[in-house]
Parts: structure tokens; sequence; C-alpha cells
């Protein structure tokens, strides 16, 4: 072999090996996403033989006799296609691609790339377009089917900074969470323009002792706003265009996370033109709340074993106090458990007198406090109906209130000793609420440190 | 004063409305001129106006008498408490907080902290337990039918106490207790510390507390009920164990407290600014005479207050009588000091005297001791 032909073999091999290499370290190195909803023009097709349209509304693709033929598709350059949920008759609100006009199979195949052949007789369609990138539009979006969303290699980055816990609101003076969003080009600096930062609140809707979360669980708010009622992008709003959101010289945005009522596990996702999404858990609580430790002085259980107040489905983790609060509970029932004051009569005949039971306690906190809805169940409060994610189960919300059975039922403060029992409560500097007195959900309403809520 | 009168005016004319905001239409707590009652209007859960009435604890006249002596290095404080003519209420409570300093056989739980990690102890043990529970109370002296508590009273002086006393055999028709006209002695304790002029809270028997039908109020009207709970009392001063002893004995550092004490009484109107600056120059006078080492000039400067305070009431020394002002006590009674505030001040500054000559002796035998060695 002579020298040349070494050489070139030489060559051959480096570059095999630098590909190697180039597929070694890009192995496992997941490119950050850029997404993007898909956008109008949507058009509406009717397929029978063929695909007709377009139409503006599903209404009217679903009234022709699909009867013509797939015209060229005008405008966009990807298309989509995904199943509707209805099984009869297409749903206009949702976000439907192919929609059923009627139930009718008749096993005419339809081959749309890349699925499987799928048969329907008499569907809609609708066709989607991806939008222009606002920043390096050179490099377009890439329709994926699977997400009905527009993805590109993201141009810029996204990172969320700030705290990571917060207090319900309400009842409390720290229930705003500064938040900063700052972006980034790949080589680290700030985007050479100005891009807006979209923010979406998001909320796991059976956190913070709330086992009956549903999807209308309140989500906070960003910045100026009331409420985000969806999971949306919510700031800024869609209407806005003024210099909200948008980066400062140093590619940063400063928000303002207002936490809700209800204690839970929250979820703050940021993006902007050209970024990849960034997202950032908070922790929405009242720090420091325990368990009431369990005592013979006082009753957390039901006799049978239930825990007292609590509901399956709805809170059944209702026994959480401040340690200091816990401290003064055992004081007041310990107080009443030994002073000879509270002895009853317990023997006509023989006038025979003994301690009453112990102090049965209902609801304190959730385990991290925020509001305790106890209206949320259905037949909870008669008076007031249901009321999920709010009161009227007025404080309860940061450890430091505890209600006291005292309607006659087992486990209740005696009639005879009620007003010794608030004779003790007030030695002890406790103020307290006597609550729907005369009914059966007669209790006492104990502010253990000494203060409302 | 005209401005100042001007300024709180100003002050409460905007404190007012921003308090009216914060409530719901409709809210508020209102006081029945005619009855004497609150009358508590508020929005329950879904906005309903309700209705509630809460019977004040307040519709007493009451006395309080305090005496205080020294008896073998302790100062035994007793009281007597009178529920006067003009009263709608049995008088059912009074209680002194703080009260420093409360001499006990049995330990007294200083914070409840530490009546958490006793309980927690004793949780298997009950006798010793209920022993614990209540043995704070046998520090007390009380009168039949009534019973005293000793309790942390949550500030940050460990020593500080909180005593209420409270009848016991409450009825629910709010009829016994101290009735009207009656007067009633026998509440006492001893302490380590000297006397100040405190305030005690005196309450008759009304509802202790609101009451209502449904799940009650929200919101910021919870926190004026809370405010009307917590000075739903009436106050008396009193002659509570405020100043501590220093230990070792040092008359100057004693004195200092006292002066601290004396401060604090123009503003309770119970000492004229201006005899306060004639009292503090003489005291200021004894303490550093004092801390020159230079007693006898202490003493004179002491007596010189003595005879301030003897200037304006007569009988100061006589511990054992209360300060009820008989027609002889208000004959010499003048307005540049209480007579409580001057008692209790005579007293203080004759214990650093007596104190001190103590000290004196002690010393005098110790040089005797050494001589003779």
């Amino acid at each position: 072999m002579d020298a040349r032909m070494q050489k070139h073999r030489m060559i051959r091999w480096v570059g095999r090996l630098f590909v190697l290499l180039t597929l070694a370290t890009s192995w496992g190195a997941q490119a950050r996403m850029e997404t993007v909803a898909a956008v109008p023009p949507i058009y509406w097709y009717a397929y029978s033989s063929g695909m007709v349209g377009p139409y503006a509304s599903p209404d009217e693709a679903c009234n022709l006799e699909f009867t013509n033929l797939v015209p060229q598709v005008p405008g966009g350059n990807f298309t989509y296609l995904g199943f509707s949920i209805p099984p009869n008759g297409y749903n206009q609100t949702h976000t439907l691609s192919i929609a059923y006009c009627s139930w009718e199979v008749s096993n005419l195949p339809i081959y749309v790339y890349p699925f499987q052949p799928v048969r329907f007789d008499r569907a809609i369609m609708s066709i989607m377009s991806c939008p222009a990138p606002k920043v390096n539009p050179t490099l377009p979006y890439s329709f994926d089917w699977y997400t009905a969303t527009c993805t590109r290699e993201a141009q810029l980055t996204i990172t969320l900074s700030g705290g990571t816990e917060v207090e319900p609101s309400d009842d409390s003076t720290i229930s705003t969470l500064p938040i900063i969003a700052t972006v980034k080009q790949s080589g680290g600096q700030p985007p050479a323009n100005p891009v807006k930062v979209q923010v979406s609140l998001t909320v796991d809707p059976k956190t913070g002792g709330h086992d009956h979360g549903d999807s209308d669980r309140p989500r906070g708010s960003i910045a100026e706003l009331d409420t985000c009622p969806s999971d949306n992008v919510c700031w800024p709003s869609p209407q806005s265009t003024g210099s909200a959101g948008m980066t400062d010289g140093n590619g940063q945005v400063v928000f303002n996370f207002n936490a809700p009522e209800a204690s839970g596990k929250y979820t703050i996702s940021a993006t902007c033109d050209g970024c990849d999404i960034a997202t950032k858990p908070v922790d929405v609580k009242v720090d420091g709340l325990k368990p009431i430790p369990a005592m013979p002085f006082y009753a957390l259980n039901e006799t049978n074993g239930d825990v007292i107040g609590s509901k399956p489905g709805w809170h059944t983790d209702n026994h959480n106090l401040t340690p200091v609060a816990a401290q003064k509970l055992l004081q007041i029932a310990a107080a009443y458990r030994f002073n000879p004051k509270f002895m009853v009569v317990v023997d006509s005949i023989t006038g025979r007198k003994d301690f009453p039971p112990v102090l049965h306690i209902n609801d304190a906190s959730l385990p991290w406090g925020g509001v305790y809805d106890i209206c949320a169940r259905p037949g909870a409060c008669t008076d007031l109906g249901v009321v999920a994610w709010q009161g009227p189960h007025a404080e309860h919300r940061r450890g430091t209130v505890v209600d006291v059975r005292a309607n006659g039922e087992d486990g209740s403060i005696p009639a005879s000793k009620k007003t010794a029992f608030i004779r003790l409560l007030r030695n002890n500097k406790i103020p307290y609420l006597q609550e729907s007195q005369g009914t059966s959900n007669e209790h006492f309403h104990l502010r253990l440190l000494g203060n409302a809520e | 004063m005209k401005k100042y009168i001007l300024d709180s005016l100003i002050l409460f004319a905007l404190a007012i409305p921003s308090t009216v905001m914060a409530l719901s239409p409709g809210e508020g707590i209102v006081l029945d001129r005619n009855t004497g009652d609150y009358i508590i209007n508020y929005a329950n859960g879904v906005g309903k106006l309700m209705q509630s009435r809460f019977v004040p604890s307040t519709k007493i006249e009451p006395t309080l008498l305090s005496r205080f002596e020294n008896q073998r290095g302790l100062i035994r404080y007793r009281y007597t408490i009178k529920n006067g003519s003009r009263g709608k209420q049995p008088l059912i409570g009074l209680t002194f907080d703080p009260v420093s300093s409360i001499h006990s056989k049995t330990a007294l739980p200083g914070t409840v902290q530490e009546f958490d990690q006793t309980a927690q102890q004793l949780v298997n043990d009950p006798v010793h337990l209920e022993q614990y529970v209540n043995g704070a109370s046998g520090a007390m002296e009380v009168p039949n039918g009534w019973s005293c508590d000793v309790l942390p009273n949550g500030g940050t002086v460990r020593s500080d106490f909180r005593v209420p006393c409270s009848f016991d055999d409450l009825d629910e028709k709010k009829r016994n207790g101290l009735q009207v006209g009656n007067s009633l002695s026998g509440f006492g304790f001893y302490s380590t510390d000297l006397p100040g002029v405190g305030v005690a809270q005196l309450d008759g028997f009304g509802d202790m507390g609101p009451s209502f039908v449904d799940a009650g109020p929200h919101g910021e009207i919870l926190n004026q009920l809370d405010v009307l709970q917590k000075n739903d009392f009436v106050p008396r001063n009193a002659a509570v164990p405020t100043i501590a002893i220093p230990s070792p004995f040092d008359a100057a550092v004693l004195l200092d407290s006292l002066r601290a004490q004396v401060e604090t009484w123009p503003s309770k109107q119970l000492l004229d600014p201006a005899f306060a600056a004639k009292l503090d120059r003489s005291m200021v006078a004894a303490a550093n005479a004092f801390r020159n080492n230079q007693p006898k000039a202490g003493k004179e400067n002491i007596e010189s207050v003595r005879k301030m305070l003897a200037h304006e009431h007569y009988y100061l020394d006589h511990d054992d009588e209360d300060n009820d002002d008989t027609p002889e006590h208000k004959a010499a009674t003048r307005l540049t000091i209480d007579r409580l505030a001057a008692r209790v001040l005579d007293f203080d500054l004759r214990y650093v005297l007596k104190r001190t000559e103590k000290e004196h002796e002690h010393d005098h035998d110790e040089s005797d001791r050494k001589n003779d060695q």
C-alpha cells in the first residue's frame, strides 16, 4: 500500500471517528424545545369520498353531501388529525380535528399519514397552521401531530427564580411571592430585543389537605390580575397591549404570584417568543403546623376510632396546630380534666361525682393551613349550600384555632359546666366564640394564642 | 394640650372610616345604652345579616383594697374586693397580670412550654399530674367558694405570672358570685418582690364571650370582637409584686428599679409630673450616694423622699391598713400622688433603709469577727 492510500484510509477513519464522537456527545442531550399553539387559519373539510372544503365552521362541513374532491389546501403548512370525543355529532367547543357528523360506520378507509388507517363515515377535518416565529423566523416551527402544537429548538432559554413557599391569602400579609423570569440567548446574553414573557398557573387539585380537589380549584393569580381561571396563559392577559410581561434590558421580567386562599402545590410556568418553558413549583402553606399530639387529656377520635370532624373524600387531616397552640390546648385540656370544679354527679342516689369526658376536639387546621372549606361537601351546610374553596369556617387557617364539642352528645362539655369552662378560657386569656348555640353543631371556637387569626 | 386633643380627634376621624370600610355592609358592634349590652350585627356565610347580643362583664363598680407587709423577708400581699352598690352584676372574677416571683412550696410552671413538658413526662402518672396541674393554686390564699390559678402569663419574663381568681359555683342564670353591696377579703399570696402599682381586672357575671346561633361572623368584625373580649373587665389599681430585689443586695440598683417604676406613674395619672421630678431628684441623689459608698447621704435622701410623701398623705407607713379613703385620709390627700402609689413607694423605700441597715450591721459584724481573729 502506498503512502497515498494509507493517508486516504487514515482520513476516512478519522472522519468515522469524528462522526462517532459527534453522535456520542449528542446522545442524551435533549434539545430544549420551544412550543407554541397552532393558530388559525383553521379550515374545515368534509370527507365522504374525498375532502371537500374549506368551510368556515364544522356546521357547514357536516351539512354537505360529501361529494366533492379534496381541494388544494390554502395557506398552512401542516395538517393535524386527531380524535374528537363525541361519538355522535361534533363538539364545537372542543379543539377537534376530526369530528363525526354521524355514527354510521360504512367501512370507508381513510389513509392519513402517519396514522394507521382510520375508518370513518362522513368525517370532518380541520387544518391548522403554525405561526411564523417572532424570534429568528428563518427557523420555522414543525407541527407536532401528537400534541397539535408547533415546535422547534428553543432560540432563547427562560428560567424562573424566587421563593418556593408562600402563605395562603386572606389571613396573611405574606401571600405574595415575587418571581423573576430571566430570558437569555444561547450565549448567555439577554435577547437583542425585548420579548414578551407569558405566565400560566396550575394546581395539583387534591393537595393541601383538600381531598375533594377539582378542576375548578382556584389557582391564584399573577401580578395585577384577580384570578387565573384556567391552566392557559394567564398573564399578561391576551387583551394586554402594553409593556406588561416585556423583558427589560437584562432580559428579566418581575411579577408576583398571588396565592389563593387554599393551601397546596402550585406550579408557575413561563415561556416567551423563542423560549422553551420554565416551571417553578410553589408550596402555598402556613409553615410549621404539626398534627396535634395524641394525649389522654383530650380526644381526637370518636370511640369507634373515627377521626373527629374528618370527612373522607373531603378533608381527613383536620387536626393540625402550631406547637405553641398545641401546648396551650394541652394546658386547657389538662385543667379541665383535673380541676374538681368540673366534676359532675354521675350517681344521683349516692351523689358520687366524677370528671366529665375529656374535651373532644373537632376541626383545627388542615396540614398546610389555608381556607378550610367545610361547606364544599354537599349537605354539610344546609343554610349556606355548597361553598367550595372559601369560608365560612372562619379562621381555622393558621393552626391557632380549634373547635371543642359542646352539643350535648357523647364527649361534649356538660351543659352545667359550660359556664365554668368559659371561665377557664377567660382565666387563661383564650378568647372564644360559642357557635351554633342550641344546635347539634354547638361548639366552642377557641383562639388558643389569644388572638383572632 | 389643645393641639393634642385636635390631633387625637383627627386620628380618631381617620381611624373610624378605615375600620368601617373593612366591615361588610350592615356589620358592626353597637352599645345599647339602655341595657349596657353590645348588639353584634354580622353577616353570615352567605351575607345574610344576623344579630347577637353580648352582655359585658363590666356592669359593676368594684373597689379593690391592697395590703402588703414584710414577713421575714417575704412580702405578703392581701386583697379585699367590694362589689359597689351601684353595680348590676354579681362580681365573679379578680385577675392580676402580671405578677412577679410568687412564692410557692410547689414548682410553678414558668412557661407554657414547661407545663407541656411536665405534662408529657407525667402522662402515665395521673396522680402526680393532677397534683402538678392543681398544685400552683396552693400558692394562693383564697376565700371560701373561690379559687385562684397561677399561670404563666406568656410574657418574656419567666417569673411573671397571671393570677386569675374566680367564684367557683357559677350558675347558668348568672346570679351567683359576690353580690352587689358586699365585700370579700382573703385573697393573697407571698412574693419575693417588692410592690409596684399594677392593674387588677375585675369582672361581673356577664356573658364572658359572644355566642351565635350559627357559625358566627367572619372577617374584620372578628377582630373587633377580640378587642371587646380582651377588654371585658373593670380595671382597678392594685399593689402587686413588681420590683425584684437584687441579689446580692445593692441599694443603688434597687433604687434605680424603684425610679423606673415611679417613672411610669405620671402616664397612669398616679403622680403629678412636677412632683415626680422632685421625687426623682432625691431618688437619683440617694442612688448615687449608695453607689459612691456614702450610705448616710443615701439614707438622708430616702428620708427626704419619704417626708415629701408624708406631706401628701398621712399614715403611709401603716402597712396593715388598706388604702380605703377614710375621712381622716381624705383630709390629707392631695392630688400630687395617688395614695396607693404613695404607700407603695414609702414601703419600698423603707425596705431599702431596713436592708441597708442590716447590711451595715452585717458588715460591722464581719469586720469585728475579722478583728477578733
